[in-house]
């Protein structure tokens, strides 16, 4: 399949979440042993992408790229969780970045 | 005093103040539900007058739910420009097609399973993990569709099909908000999609910018890093509890720890284990 293929798969699949209780099957409530689902799968997913993202397809082998986006990840993590603003998240992700990428540059 | 109230709203049905009147029939019964309200069998001539006031009534009505959803859309917009920036900056980075990764902004309408699936489609992800992944990140549009769904339920079918399309998180808060002020259902429907569309809108619009923004920047910028960091500030909120914490940090190692697998299946595996141990974390502290 084609990016755009699975794109526009990704996107009827969200549609049919948006629209299952709106237009498809109407007067139904969502079961109740559905919640632990929908409250953990989130958090697990998004850490998975946030962490893999982070590491790169290298994985964990050390290499001058790895440190200073893991100390980065760090930063805006902590960002993120202090202030819960995106761009404060960004900005303090990429000072840490950089400024990491700095301090191996003049050790080394 | 509401008694007086209700026939004076009726003939004044043009003035403003007639959909903010909580005595008035609220939300569904305006003008759908016409059994609610039998009116008294009146001559032809009263009854042609009362309904030219009702369709004056009715475009007053609508103008002003456009007006109040576009200016409720303002601070989303401000909100949602930069993260459609970044993604479309991701999306200039990755190996995606640009155009294909551009089209997720209309085709998906929804910043974090878009960049979910751009960052997997450039790591080399199947179909099967980019579109699981998609539908966990967006699992809670059920949620929001469950909540809306009896809400809906007396507008016009044609709504029912295009409202869904919408339906982001910020979209859900500013509908919530506007339930049960006494708003009637046509009120709702021009708020609703003026405010929608003003946000798709931009939405398109600020990830072409990104897309054609982000070749300028030079690569020791290292723009890609804008990914993990986004993705970070999305996952924070959906730490709720202990059990949600230990979800996601043993979602994260699994995912690393495999990330050599093929597919995104390092993804698949992370969300599922995180997952199962979230819940059985909720299980025993109970």
């Amino acid at each position: 399949m084609t990016d755009l293929a699975i794109i526009a798969a990704a996107g009827l699949a969200t549609w049919v979440l948006r629209a299952s209780f709106i237009t498809l099957v109407g007067d139904r409530q969502l079961p109740e042993a559905s919640e632990s689902v929908l409250r953990y799968a989130r958090p697990a997913v998004l850490a998975a992408l946030a962490a893999s993202a982070t590491v790169g397809s290298g994985g964990l082998v050390a290499s001058a790229t790895l440190l200073p986006r893991v100390i980065g990840a760090a930063g805006a993590g902590i960002a993120a969780w202090r202030t819960g603003n995106m761009l404060l998240t960004l900005g303090v992700g990429f000072a840490a970045l950089a400024a990491t990428r700095l301090a191996i540059n003049v050790a080394g | 005093m509401a008694l007086a109230a209700a026939p004076a709203a009726f003939e004044e049905a043009a003035a403003p103040a007639a959909f903010e009147d909580s005595a008035a029939p609220t939300y569904g019964a305006a003008d759908l539900d016409d059994t609610a309200t039998p009116a008294p069998p009146a001559p032809a001539e009263a009854q042609s007058a009362a309904e030219a006031t009702r369709t004056d009534a009715a475009t007053s009505d609508r103008r002003h739910a456009i007006r109040a959803g576009l200016i409720d859309a303002l601070p989303v917009i401000a909100g949602v420009l930069p993260f459609g920036l970044v993604i479309g900056v991701a999306v200039g980075e990755s190996t995606v097609n640009n155009a294909a990764g551009w089209a997720g902004s209309f085709l998906m309408f929804g910043g974090s399973a878009h960049l979910a699936a751009i960052s997997l489609l450039g790591g080399g992800a199947g179909a099967a993990a980019v579109l699981v992944t998609v539908l966990v990140i967006n699992a809670r549009l059920l949620v929001y569709s469950a909540s809306l769904g009896p809400r809906f339920r007396h507008q016009p079918r044609w709504f029912r099909w295009t409202a869904p399309y919408f339906l982001v998180d910020q979209m859900f808060a500013l509908t919530w908000s506007r339930l049960d002020t006494g708003v009637s259902a046509g009120w709702l429907r021009a708020y609703y999609l003026s405010a929608g569309i003003a946000v798709g809108l931009v939405w398109v619009a600020a990830i072409a910018t990104g897309v054609l923004v982000g070749p300028v920047i030079p690569a020791s910028w290292e723009l890609s890093f804008a990914t993990p960091a986004l993705m970070l500030a999305l996952l924070m909120p959906s730490l709720v509890n202990r059990p949600a914490v230990i979800a996601a940090i043993v979602g994260a190692t699994v995912a690393v720890l495999l990330i050599g697998l093929p597919h995104g299946l390092h993804l698949l595996i992370g969300t599922g284990v995180g997952t199962i141990t979230g819940i059985a974390t909720e299980r025993i502290q109970r």
